[in-house]
């Protein structure tokens, strides 16, 4: 495939990832009442399939980054074809622990639909333990966080060091790296936030809008193709 | 190591009219036989779970567990087979498919092995369920009807871990299958099945998670077409292998 054909597509699917992922962020956001594990319990009741349908969100917002990851890595590949790979790898990684992740979202459901065996429990209690799974769910979300700041920052050297994308979406990119690795340390994220997902945001959409609408410079990729080549040769 | 390099497809070639080489062949039977092998383990795990897990019921799931604890536990070890057998799989596909496309061979690896990830993990909501009925000093402080109720919790945990994974099973799939149906290695409908039994599985997964209804009502039959899919491919790999494709049509 075309480096241009391949960066729209990595564009496009790492935008429809960034969108599909701010619907649930907004639905849990609007349902989760952090410390109050009852009004909770209620919302996710009256509204589950609201709820249910965010999780899918992050799932299929999860297969769009598998997809851009592939793409960018095709892209970047010129510049450095291990450390492409890796940065690759990092990225899977992340949208395994991140889907992982979901399953807990649909743990509330199974102990808070008042099936008979869970009467051995206080509706109190059910509540209690509901809530501690969308803890736990946050916690391993913020684990996949990490390794997307990783990526993030593989792709942001990557281009740096590239001659046919601008140095600048680069430079976005390692800020959005270690934006996402403040999430190593809960507390600290939890008092940045929102200013610590502000790096990810701009670097991760200067850099889908520069793939979708600029691509990449065909010529310079094909030179640094061919660079990258010719350096294998000398080396063996 | 200049070969390796002479080797480096600059741009994709033309793919379809290029011979089979040997180890094509030989990915492919092995390809074929981890589908069988992997598609019996699963059928035999699904059972013995489906057998011992009741549904809505904590206290004679975990009296069944515990009369048959060795055999629950090969249900998931042999879960855990699988997903080993499946690397080894994907790697196969990968030896095949990567001459029609290398890049789009290359998605599909990634879709599954995030797949893996996720189903590998998944096993471990069942070792928790068994912690919990462990009769653990530890764990005396709560009741055992609790500690029972606990346990078929995380049990239905699994269940849901499983559709997690089977929405990247089916993306992954879906592109393999899209391979196969270019490569014209295997009949076009096999390979259309592929197509569909797995974008069906994926899409299926999906709905029931936001509509349980239709799980309760559908259950497994969305993954026949699948499982058809992995059956037909498993023996057709193993018996007739891979061939050339006749080169008159382009």
């Amino acid at each position: 495939m075309s480096p241009l054909f391949n960066a729209r597509m990595g564009g496009f699917c790492w935008f429809m990832c960034f969108l599909t992922s701010i619907y649930p962020l907004v639905i849990s956001g609007r349902l989760i009442v952090t410390g109050d594990p009852a009004t909770t319990a209620a919302n996710l009741l009256a509204h589950e399939a609201l709820f249910r349908s965010a999780t899918v969100a992050l799932l299929i917002s999860t297969a769009f980054y598998i997809a851009a990851t592939l793409f960018v890595y095709e892209v970047l590949k010129p510049v450095n074809r291990s450390l492409s790979l890796l940065a690759a790898f990092f990225s899977l990684v992340g949208c395994g622990v991140g889907a992982f992740s979901c399953i807990f979202d649909f743990a509330p459901f199974i102990l808070l639909k008042g099936a008979p065996y869970l009467s051995v429990y206080t509706p109190g209690q059910l509540q209690a333990l509901s809530y501690m799974f969308l803890v736990v769910r946050a916690r391993a979300n913020d684990i996949g966080l990490v390794f997307f700041g990783l990526h993030c920052l593989g792709v942001g050297y990557l281009i740096l060091r590239s001659s046919f994308l601008p140095r600048i979406i680069g430079a976005l990119m390692v800020g959005a790296g270690f934006g996402w690795l403040t999430f190593l340390s809960p507390p600290l994220a939890n008092s940045l936030t929102p200013f610590n997902m502000m790096p990810g945001a701009v670097g991760e959409l200067s850099l889908t809008l520069w793939f979708i609408l600029k691509g990449v410079n065909v010529q310079r990729w094909n030179e640094q193709e061919i660079s990258a080549g010719r350096g294998e040769i000398r080396l063996s | 190591m200049s070969t390796i390099v002479m080797n480096r497809p600059l741009d994709n070639p033309g793919p379809t009219h290029l011979p089979i080489e040997p180890v094509q062949r030989t990915a492919a039977k092995t390809v074929g036989f981890l589908y069988l092998f992997a598609m019996a383990i699963s059928i035999f795990g699904e059972s013995v779970r489906g057998r011992l897990i009741l549904p809505h019921d904590a206290v004679h799931t975990a009296s069944s567990i515990a009369a048959s604890e060795a055999l629950f536990r090969l249900s998931i070890v042999g879960d855990l087979i699988i997903y080993v057998c499946d690397i080894v799989l994907f790697w196969g596909l990968y030896v095949i498919l990567k001459h029609v496309s290398k890049d789009v061979a290359l998605l599909a690896v990634f879709f599954r092995l995030v797949e893996t990830a996720i189903l590998g993990v998944t096993t471990l909501t069942a070792f928790i369920a068994l912690r919990f009925l462990s009769g653990a000093d530890y764990l005396k402080v709560v009741d055992t009807a609790q500690l029972q109720a606990l346990a078929r919790g995380f049990l239905s945990v699994y269940g849901i871990g499983l559709s997690v994974g089977f929405v990247f099973l089916g993306l992954g799939s879906a592109v393999f299958s899209y391979l196969w149906l270019k490569s014209r290695y295997i009949p076009r409908g096999l390979a259309w099945l592929g197509i569909f039994g797995s974008l069906l599985m994926a899409t299926m997964s999906l709905v029931t998670m936001v509509f349980p209804v239709v799980w309760d009502r559908v259950g497994m039959a969305y993954m026949i077409p699948m499982g058809l899919y992995e059956i037909g491919l498993g023996f057709w790999l193993l018996i007739k292998g891979i061939k050339a494709p006749t080169p008159q049509r382009a």
